[in-house]
């Protein structure tokens, strides 16, 4: 087992963000890992775009701390330049073709990899002296995967990167984000609905839901976290009664949910009862616990989430 | 990896082991990377590390610096041992338990075991 | 330092834009003018001025407001600051005024070695614009350029800060604002007060002073406009 380690690259305290009429962020405090990969998940309207705006100084929290680099990152240009932000929609200058705005981001990085970024050109096939307008939506979010993989900022942050992406480039994203990061590791954070393909990439998961964290863990202790149990009503509601049930379905005398367990004891205690046990995916959990309304939602205990994986 | 096989570390793991009872991973070889690991199988590097020093935890893998991760001598043996344990356990135990909710009897079970192509 | 030297380059990018683009209209507005001026007797009254050059300030104001709503977003997204964009584009824009004045400078002192373009038109520098001294000419020319710049990022952060509703609120606030002025100079009936005033000052006050506070005044309310900017 690896040391937990206690370098955190950004954290956040306490943080809430009000807009008029609604609140984006409630009292959010969480910490991002130096050299690792994030997954910001939740459903459309949860926040990941304020948090990420908030952690890039593109807003100000209405209460709270957000320190990135040890100092608050609004206007502050030394933790700017170690930090890239490639938001959804992004809006390029009408006349700039891709090379020009590739060539900005270039001047302003200081860890910007001119090879990285003419092979990633490559990869995804982009005509560089088109203007970024007249690009494919898809193509638009090529050019901003390219800035923020060829930036290799210390902290880099992508927002929904492959809006209109085909699944052959998604594939290349990762494997190209993969590849540079085991080659120069740095702190990532993703935000997507695209859970399934990115699950094994993450080595953490922050999952907000109405402005509030659900779960902020290690995916590979979530992976082993919730089963799914299949069987008689009887005896699924038995079982889910001891644990930490998440979502129930019946249909015909037979129950299917998806529980919270303690671990392998509680898997084959399950077996035992007659009920199948199937491993519940990162995807199956976070929409299980989305789809929880606030009020029967229990309250998490980050310390049985650390005990699966042992 | 099976995103819906449990923690992918552990698949890490037992993917080598495998590889190491079959053979085709023959005992004093280096073992693979973990970034070798994580562009293989498309998986966090760390995910892929945590698997790798798992084996060496358990003694299946050593580890010699500078170098990388070799199969360590007797480690086939090892994993043939505690594989035989586990065999009840996550072979016969669920076979008992299916066999009695259909009820089949130990003695027909038996006879099915000795001669499996038997059709009943 | 050197981030805004780089945010000053991006608007060099394309510098047919910033650069090209108000020399074209004016260069049509100068073409009119010398045509009309040479087709009618304009120019045969001593002093027949055109006020065309105005194409040239009012689309570099354009330009700037461009310059803002459509190079702020980019650069925060690549991790400028708001102060490093702003310093940025004054910088150019300070540049741009200096380079504007110094050419005015040359076109009028080519205008009047040739009488007017051979048809007594006082373009590049009309009425109290047109100073004696090549070096003030600069001043002259440069500093309202450098007035109406401030004023194009002034609106374009408003645009960027508040929207379309942000920029029709500033159009309307700004009219009723010098209507409520003009009001209440004719109430108290001191619009000869209000000229006499203007007529003291020296032409060097009314084309490079006012300019310049013009330009540093709409400059400092602005600034707290684009930190408050989000992308």
């Amino acid at each position: 087992m690896t040391a937990p380690r206690t370098t955190a690259v950004a954290t956040v305290d306490d943080v809430t963000m009000r807009f008029r009429g609604h609140t984006a962020l409630d009292a959010v405090t969480t910490a991002v890992e130096q050299d690792s990969i994030t997954g910001l998940l939740g459903r459309n309207g949860a926040g990941k775009t304020t948090m990420m705006q908030l952690l890039t100084g593109h807003r100000v929290p209405t209460s709270g701390r957000i320190e990135v680099f040890g100092a608050q990152p609004y206007e502050n240009d030394d933790v700017l330049r170690r930090t890239c932000f490639i938001k959804e929609g992004q809006r390029y200058p009408d006349h700039f073709r891709v090379q020009d705005a590739l060539g900005a981001a270039a001047m302003v990085f200081p860890e910007w990899d001119d090879d990285l970024a003419a092979s990633l050109l490559r990869d995804f096939d982009l005509p560089v002296k088109r203007p970024v307008k007249k690009l494919s939506r898809g193509m638009t979010s090529a050019v901003g995967i390219i800035i923020g993989l060829a930036s290799r900022a210390p902290f880099t942050l992508f927002d929904e990167p492959y809006l209109g992406l085909d699944a052959v480039a998604r594939q290349l994203f990762y494997d190209r984000l993969l590849a540079d990061y085991a080659e120069h590791p740095r702190t990532i954070m993703l935000s997507t609905h695209l859970i399934e393909e990115i699950a094994p990439l993450l080595e953490r998961v922050l999952l907000i839901d109405r402005g509030r964290v659900l779960l902020d863990a290690d995916t590979e202790s979530l992976r082993g976290s919730a089963v799914t149990v299949t069987g008689p009503v009887g005896a699924v509601q038995a079982f889910a009664r001891q644990h930490d049930p998440l979502h129930t379905e019946t249909l015909a005398g037979s129950s299917r949910a998806v529980v919270r367990i303690g671990g392998a004891a509680d898997r084959r205690a399950a077996a035992e009862q007659g009920l199948t046990v199937e491993p519940t995916s990162l995807q199956q959990l976070v929409v299980a616990m989305s789809l929880q309304t606030p009020a029967t939602r229990a309250p998490i205990h980050p310390v049985d989430l650390e005990e699966v994986s042992s | 990896m099976n995103e819906e096989a449990g923690p992918i570390f552990r698949q890490v793991a037992a993917e080598i082991e495998n590889a190491i009872v079959d053979g085709s991973l023959a005992e004093e070889s280096q073992a693979p990377s973990s970034n070798e690991l994580a562009a293989f199988h498309r998986i966090n590097p760390a995910t892929a590390a945590k698997g790798l020093n798992q084996l060496v935890a358990d003694g299946v893998l050593s580890k010699r610096r500078g170098v990388g991760m070799f199969v360590a001598p007797g480690a086939r043996e090892q994993l043939l041992k505690r594989r035989r344990t586990e065999f009840a356990d996550q072979y016969v135990r669920p076979l008992l338990t299916e066999a009695q909710k259909l009820g089949i009897s130990t003695a027909e079970l038996t006879a099915m075991l000795t001669t499996p192509e038997d059709p009943r | 330092m050197n981030r805004v030297l780089r945010a000053g380059r991006m608007h060099l990018v394309h510098p047919l834009v910033i650069l090209g683009i108000p020399w074209l209209v004016v260069g049509i507005s100068f073409a009119i003018n010398v045509a009309v001026w040479h087709l009618t007797p304009a120019g045969e009254d001593d002093g027949g001025f055109s006020g065309g050059i105005l194409a040239l300030y009012i689309t570099v104001l354009v330009v700037y407001v461009q310059a803002v709503t459509q190079l702020l977003p980019f650069s925060m997204g690549i991790s400028l600051s708001r102060r490093t964009f702003y310093l940025g584009t004054a910088l150019v824009a300070a540049a741009q005024a200096l380079l504007y004045g110094l050419s005015i400078a040359v076109l009028v002192a080519i205008e009047n070695a040739t009488d007017g373009w051979g048809a007594g038109l006082s373009f590049w520098a009309p009425g109290v614009f047109e100073v004696d001294d090549v070096f003030l000419q600069i001043l002259a020319s440069g500093a309202p350029m450098l007035a109406f710049m401030s004023v194009g990022i002034g609106i374009g952060i408003v645009h960027q800060r508040w929207g379309q509703t942000g920029t029709w609120g500033l159009m309307i606030g700004t009219l009723v604002f010098f209507g409520g002025l003009a009001i209440l100079i004719s109430l108290l009936e001191a619009w000869r007060t209000v000229g006499d005033w203007f007529a003291d000052q020296s032409t060097l006050a009314l084309t490079a002073g006012l300019p310049l506070a013009i330009a540093a005044v709409v400059a400092l309310i602005s600034y707290p406009g684009i930190r408050r900017v989000v992308p």
